[in-house]
């Protein structure tokens, strides 16, 4: 199972048939915005394309011969003539399906069975975590709703671990202000945030049915069956396809229709014609109380929640900038026909990041503590000019411009300690950034934490500098100024527009609507008051247009005082910019699942066992204990440690079945327990580490606190191993 | 909270403008030389009113302050936020209710999505019982909770109407006290025989109509799949039992647990308060009361004991908790026996945790709706010997007989409950 994992990473980037996600988004929406399509290695592209023009001349010559001999067999040719005529044209079609064979080899793009090795690969996986209810399609005894799982108790606990890890790593070490907000959300929020009129996906109906898909996966799958199963089409159309597929992204409604009516794609359980596309919003709508008069969502995202409350959180952070907010909960999204498993699904769990910060000042204090880690990245750059990612010093990156600001940057390595801590495998993890075209026009810079799984390169993680636009979008819709100040340490002089209306005369003049009238003065720009400034001192009146009266006035030079004064500042006013890192729980959980599952011989050799690698702080259970025979004064040792294991508040398993230990251990290999403690006398019990299957003997009180060791980190097995005599199972695992 | 707020908003601009004209009265009193004392009058009129002023402002400020959901969008009733230090009183809160229960007892941890198939909560009875009440103002279409309006208006002259006759007293006392046992048609009449209209209008009400208290949704672009937010996490369990139970071994007990969000869209949002009257709660050993047979069965007792070491070592008080069982009309008729664990606060007893012992009701119920079945199995350690009722049609002669009817024949007869195949038995035998 290692070659095949090693088949699987060493595979080209499929990230183009992947997750094609809500593009229509141009304001941000989803951590998981647009993962554009990767162009194929160009060493591939060419074989490919050579292949093709060599298989259609192939295929040309095989007609002319076939036609010779035709002719021949007609002319009644001597047979000599006519056999080697024949044996030509069987020459020829060899030819043509060693070609064929070549060509398939280089569409499916790793050697002719990578991509069913790949598919055999994440069957395994899913396999093990559904017998071992890693997960449950939920509903499953009504026949299920696609796109909503259920974790079972493993999964759950792996779940929690995770989360348990993000709040250490990322809430308490950098003391976030963590919040907890409802998912039901009044449309006005949504409203402001341009999700109702955004978030939307194109969908095409059955005309005849009603059944709904979502209209670029259709155009993206007959381009696909196109390359990979149709191996007479031109080089030219090839090529046209694969254009279509990288540009999925960028397609408008219209467009897309087009080239689904070019292509005559149907609808592909009927073959029925399809409708135009048109955009279906992605959130859950419902009511809120019973009057049927106040819209709401299901929050797509949980970051809203934060920029609603900015103005209570800066005061809570003692009005100082930067803090940064955090939040973990459910969202939701209507997916309009879920495909991908565990990666797009219709409710999920974020854990997003807001960091608010001075847009003059994104330097970080602790960003010293992450420059100099060294990983995958790949800047636009290199997705433009076709190359692939490659490894770059993080504060090299930075300090290039590459990545916008240090703080981007910490955040960047920050996210890096954490997926690998949690076992993600650094060379299948890159950093994308985003693609000027992908990004929001606000966004100052976005990059996505890529995790490679059997689906391709996966978005995980996205961290964006979303500059002010959310506090801006928030303060224009509520009214309530969500800003921050500056105190300057001294007054700062400033030149100041004074417009001072002078209301006794202005009474006298308008009466009635004097108020209007002061208020468009005062509401004059620089330019504007200065004009009028000039007119007055050179003409003494100036006609004046007062939009709330819809009419002109006359304004004379004794109605108002027009002046720049210095003044003394003590403060400035800004909206802060926002640094998002936004997790996708259940997506970083899976790609750890394909991660961490390998098969390895039983000792037998006769059968693959699974077993997922998982470190111990991601691990649903720490360890085992298992009485070695069916004993009463082993079961008596065995609850003892069971109970100190307890006390330490470690999560463990105790298997007092009969079953042979070697079972027992597979049993718990595929749960991914990384240690079983067994008891094989009443003084002493073995400790057995998962991967390596060494064991270590300890004394029978010393168990508990060596656990408890090894499963806080504060000890590597490396380290007990050193320190405790070793024990050879011999028999004991089968 | 939104509406209060928008109350106070509104009496805040009249109070102003009231301040504004009387401020105009004193000016103007001031400008015809009035006499001094009609003057200081107009002032302190005036003070009076700046006062009330300032004191609507502090209640406003107070209102606003609470933190409600989208404060900057005037919030809505019912939704909070927990900021940083409730959050993490929150997050210590589950962390122990994990280490208390879902650790120390081994439990299953599941964790199901919040988005929930209409079939799925028509089977749990939610589709169709899981409503309130509701009346609305026949003109501005505001709606309210029947049962609150009666609640209101009986305490309301209870506590501040002191002409009314004690006979009357009695009869409101005692419309409290079975409030949640009115049905529709008593609620409106009660409504009628009163007058009680609209409490922001004075309009009059709309007969009293059942409100599905389910927030509903639609899964996927069809239209054709109604869901609901589910209102409890339970179900999620439920609909796993097979898995579960495979999960342990097929072995029983043993428990499932799961913490998450769940949904009820309230009419108009407003804590509860018991309306128990009669004895009060006294200190009993729950060993005594389990043996008594006062709790039904040790099980529920264990959690009923578990329950209140979970809570006094949150720093419940225990002295303000209680758990008291349901009344005979309270439980559903399936239920053995129900709990709740209720806590003083200032709005009353609170029902903060129930514990039930519901029977088979909600695998049964899952069982029917799915057609699969939600079974355990014990292994006998010898086989026993039962008599069994064997219905053995002869396919033979049935074809002969009934041709392509047999098929339906052969399941009539095999589908016959014990009397009926005795029956049929015995008038063979004559």
């Amino acid at each position: 199972m290692r070659i095949l994992i090693s088949l699987v990473s060493s595979s080209t980037s499929t990230g183009l048939h992947l997750l094609s996600v809500s593009r229509r988004l141009h304001t941000k929406i989803s951590p998981f915005s647009t993962l554009i399509g990767l162009k194929p290695p160009p060493a591939m592209a060419t074989s490919e394309d050579s292949l093709r023009r060599s298989l259609a001349e192939k295929q040309s010559s095989i007609e002319s011969q076939g036609n010779t001999v035709r002719a021949l067999k007609a002319a009644n040719a001597e047979k000599a003539t006519v056999d080697e005529a024949i044996e030509k044209l069987n020459a020829l079609k060899l030819d043509k399906s060693v070609m064929e064979k070549q060509l398939q080899a280089a569409v499916n793009g790793n050697g002719p069975d990578g991509s069913i090795n790949k598919e055999a690969f994440r069957q395994a996986v899913v396999n093990t975590l559904e017998r071992r209810l890693f997960y449950i399609p939920s509903f499953k005894i009504y026949r299920g709703v696609a796109g909503l799982y259920d974790y079972g108790p493993p999964g759950c606990a792996v779940k929690s671990n995770v989360l348990s890890f993000w709040r250490q790593h990322f809430v308490l070490e950098e003391n976030m202000l963590e919040v907890d907000c409802p998912c039901v959300t009044p449309e006005a929020v949504l409203k402001a945030s341009g999700h109702v009129d955004k978030f939307t996906d194109l969908m095409v109906k059955d005309e005849k049915t009603g059944t709904c898909y979502r209209a670029d996966h259709l155009l993206k799958d007959f381009c696909n069956e196109k390359i990979q199963k149709d191996l007479s089409i031109s080089a030219e159309k090839a090529a046209e396809l694969k254009h279509v597929l990288a540009m999925l992204d960028d397609l408008s409604a219209e467009e897309l229709g087009a080239k689904i009516k070019e292509y005559g794609i149907t609808a592909p359980d009927t073959k029925n014609p399809l409708s135009d596309p048109y955009p279906f919003n992605l959130m859950f709508q419902t009511s809120i109380g019973p009057s049927g008069l106040s819209p709401g969502y299901m929050r797509p995202e949980t970051a809203q929640g934060i920029f609603v409350n900015f103005k209570d959180l800066y005061y809570y952070n003692g009005n100082k900038l930067p803090f940064a907010a955090a939040q973990i909960g459910q969202a939701f999204r209507n997916e309009i026909s879920p495909r991908q498993g565990l990666l797009r699904v219709r409710e999920f769990t974020l854990a997003e990041i807001e960091h608010f910060v001075d847009p003059e000042y994104k330097s970080h204090p602790k960003y010293s503590e992450v420059a100099d880690l060294e990983f995958l990245m790949f800047p636009r750059e290199q997705q433009i000019s076709a190359q692939s990612a490659k490894k770059i010093q993080l504060g090299e990156a930075v300090s290039k411009g590459i990545v916008n600001n240090e703080t981007l940057g910490y955040f960047i390595g920050r996210v890096y300690l954490f997926l690998t801590r949690l076992g993600i495998d650094k060379d299948r993890l890159r950093f994308r950034q985003h693609l000027a075209k992908e990004m929001a026009h606000y966004a100052a810079d976005c990059w996505d934490a890529e995790i490679e799984s059997s689906y391709g390169w996966i978005e995980c993680v996205g961290i964006a500098d979303r500059s002010a636009y959310d506090l801006h979008a928030h303060t224009e819709k509520s009214g309530v100024p969500l800003v921050a100040h500056e105190k300057f340490s001294e007054p700062k002089e400033v030149e100041k527009l004074v417009i001072a209306p002078v209301k006794k005369e202005l009474g006298l003049a308008f009466k009635g609507n004097q108020k209007k009238v002061v208020e468009a003065l005062e509401a004059m720009n620089e330019k504007e008051a200065l004009d009028m400034k000039a007119s007055l001192e050179t003409k003494g009146v100036v006609e004046f247009y007062v939009c709330t009266l819809g009419e002109n006035v006359t304004i004379k030079k004794n109605m108002v005082s027009i002046s720049k004064e210095k003044k003394k500042e003590h403060q400035r006013t800004f909206t802060p910019s926002v640094i998002e890192p936004s997790f996708g729980i259940g997506r970083i959980i899976y790609c750890l699942y394909e991660h961490s599952f390998y098969m390895r011989p039983s000792k037998a050799g006769d059968e693959q066992l699974n077993v997922f690698r998982f470190p111990p702080l991601v691990a649903p259970i720490k360890c085992t204990v298992f009485p070695l025979v069916q004993n009463q004064q082993y079961e008596n040792v065995a609850k003892i440690i069971s109970k100190s294991l307890t006390a330490a508040g470690i999560s463990h398993k105790i298997d007092i079945t009969g079953t042979s230990i070697g079972k027992r251990y597979a049993r718990t290999d595929e749960l991914g327990v990384p240690f079983a403690i067994t008891v094989d006398s009443i003084s002493s019990v073995t400790i057995r580490e998962r991967d390596s299957k060494d064991q270590i003997r300890v004394d029978v009180e010393e168990a508990a606190p060596v656990m408890k060791s090894v499963t806080d980190g504060h000890r590597t097995w490396a380290d007990v191993w050193g320190s405790f005599p070793h024990h050879s199972s011999g028999s004991a695992e089968d | 909270m939104a509406a209060s707020e928008d109350s106070l908003r509104r009496a805040l601009v009249e109070k102003q403008s009231t301040i504004e004209s009387q401020g105009n009265a004193v000016r103007a009193l001031k400008a015809s030389n009035a006499e001094k004392k009609a003057v200081d009058e107009a002032i302190e009129k005036l003070n009076a009113l700046k006062f009330e002023k300032s004191s609507i402002e502090k209640q406003l400020q107070a209102s606003v302050s609470g933190n409600p959901d989208s404060s900057i969008y005037r919030g809505v009733a019912g939704l909070y936020d927990y900021g940083p230090p409730g959050c993490a009183v929150k997050s210590n809160v589950l962390a122990f209710w994990r280490q208390h229960f879902v650790l120390e007892e081994n439990m299953l941890e599941v964790d199901c999505p919040c988005v929930t198939p209409e079939v799925v909560l028509k089977a749990s009875g939610h589709v169709d019982k899981f409503t309130d009440l509701m009346v609305k103002d026949e003109k501005t279409g505001t709606c309210y909770r029947a049962d609150h309006l009666l609640k209101d208006f009986c305490n309301e002259k209870i506590q501040k109407d002191l002409s009314i006759s004690a006979e009357k007293a009695a009869e409101l006392k005692h419309i409290l006290a079975v409030l949640d046992d009115l049905s529709a048609e008593e609620l409106g009449a009660k409504i009628k025989e009163y007058g009680i209209t609209a409490p922001d209008t004075k309009n009059p009400l709309s007969d009293p109509y059942p409100f599905n208290l389910m927030f509903q949704t639609s899964i996927g672009p069809s239209g054709l799949s109604p869901g609901y937010m589910r209102p409890e996490t339970a179900q999620g369990i439920f609909v796993n039992f097979k898995d579960l139970y495979y999960y342990n071994g097929n072995k029983l007990p043993f428990a499932a647990a799961q913490i998450g969000q769940a949904f009820r869209n309230e009419i108009s949002p407003t804590p509860r308060e018991q309306q128990i009257s009669g004895q009060s709660a006294k200190k009993t050993c729950l060993g005594e009361a389990v043996s008594k047979g006062i709790v039904n069965n040790e099980t529920l007792g264990y959690f009923i004991g578990r329950v209140y070491l979970f809570l006094t070592r949150l720093g419940i008080d225990k002295d303000r908790l209680r758990f008291r069982q349901h009344l005979a009309n309270e439980m559903a008729h399936y239920a053995a026996d129900c709990w709740d664990a209720e806590i003083e606060s200032s709005y009353g007893w609170i029902e903060c945790v129930g514990i039930a012992d519901r029977s088979a009701y909600d695998l049964r119920a899952h069982m029917d709706k799915s057609g699969v079945p939600l079974v355990a199995h014990e292994k006998f350690s010898e086989p026993k010997e039962v008599e069994k009722l064997v219905i053995t049609p002869v396919k033979k002669e049935l074809g002969l007989s009934f041709k392509g009817n047999q098929k339906k024949v052969v399941e009539a007869l095999e589908a016959m409950n014990e009397k009926e195949a005795l029956d049929m038995k015995s008038s063979f035998g004559n």
